[in-house]
């Protein structure tokens, strides 16, 4: 299974100048927690979550409509490309911790983006459909795992 | 098994109904949590409020998050569990069936004493889970040789 099989498009974006009262529209109009970040050529260069919106808000002292996209610290950036195979993701995620990722041409354009719940919602217990329950509880596992737990994971090793 | 806090680090964390939105996203960004519980001076949870509920019941309706009460954002139709009752299969259940992330807890008394997330459950269910996936196909394998 190719990423291309489960990504959704198209999917919307905005820019480094938008406001993040625009940000927010869009990720309440389009019901969904995150929107890429692509320059004038379409090329991503990062995202922006509800949750980031939320913590800018809380933490700038000025209105949504004031703060710009380009004030929001950066993060490193995830991708896959729509060839790449379904299992390739499951390490993605689970390295990055991350449930999202925008899928780009070899240009690093913007063509669609997959997320942990279409793994979900294509999870069998055998796999038959690319994707079996263990790989999903496994990315889940990861992701999900708290700050303090892979902190304290990491001073282990 | 009782239990109370799958997640013992972490306190919970509650906010008046009359705090704003912006103190509410103050403190989601302090304490890296995802929801603050809105209660009472009883302790009695009457609502919760995510960090997309501020995004989208707020910025996106154009509202000032210094102007906006929780109580006029809030979720106020609340799915609790009780402490040292409910087990976290029952709790992972209510989610499903209610499609929810977040069941704050409640003591005996109705005082809000923690909160189970579906983070929560999946650390720790996925290592058993885990277990289980390989336990079949070790039988699997065993199976097939001769």
């Amino acid at each position: 299974v190719r990423i291309r099989d489960i990504m959704t498009v198209p999917v919307a974006s905005c820019g480094a100048q938008n406001n993040l009262a625009t940000v927010a529209e869009l990720l309440w109009r389009n019901d969904c927690g995150i929107v890429p970040v692509v320059d004038e050529t379409g090329r991503v260069d990062g995202v922006v979550t509800d949750r980031d919106v939320c913590i800018a808000v809380g933490t700038k002292g000025r209105p949504a409509g004031e703060i710009t996209v380009s004030e929001i610290p950066g993060k490193k950036l995830y991708t896959c490309y729509p060839d790449d195979d379904v299992s390739m993701i499951f390490d993605r995620m689970s390295s990055g911790r991350v449930r999202r990722l925008p899928v780009v041409d070899k240009a690093g354009k913007l063509l669609g983006i997959v997320s942990i719940n279409d793994l979900i919602l294509r999870a069998t217990p055998d796999g038959a459909k690319g994707v079996s329950d263990a790989q999903v509880m496994r990315v889940l596992r990861a992701v999900c795992a708290h700050e303090e737990s892979v902190k304290k994971a990491t001073r282990k090793v | 098994m009782g239990w109370t806090r799958v997640r013992s680090e972490q306190e919970i964390f509650t906010l008046p109904p009359r705090a704003t939105a912006l103190e509410a996203a103050q403190a989601l960004a302090q304490r890296n949590v995802g929801a603050v519980v809105v209660a009472g001076p009883d302790g009695k949870p009457q609502g919760i409020v995510t960090d997309r509920d501020i995004v989208t019941r707020v910025v996106a309706a154009g509202l000032d998050a210094r102007e906006v009460a929780l109580e006029k954002i809030m979720t106020s139709k609340l799915v609790t569990a009780l402490e040292g009752q409910d087990h976290p299969a029952d709790i992972a259940v209510l989610m499903s069936e209610k499609g929810i992330r977040r069941v704050p807890i409640v003591a005996a008394d109705g005082r809000v004493t923690g909160i189970v997330t579906f983070d929560d459950l999946i650390t720790l269910y996925g290592h058993g889970m885990s277990c289980l996936s390989h336990a079949v196909a070790r039988q699997k394998m065993a199976k097939s040789q001769p």
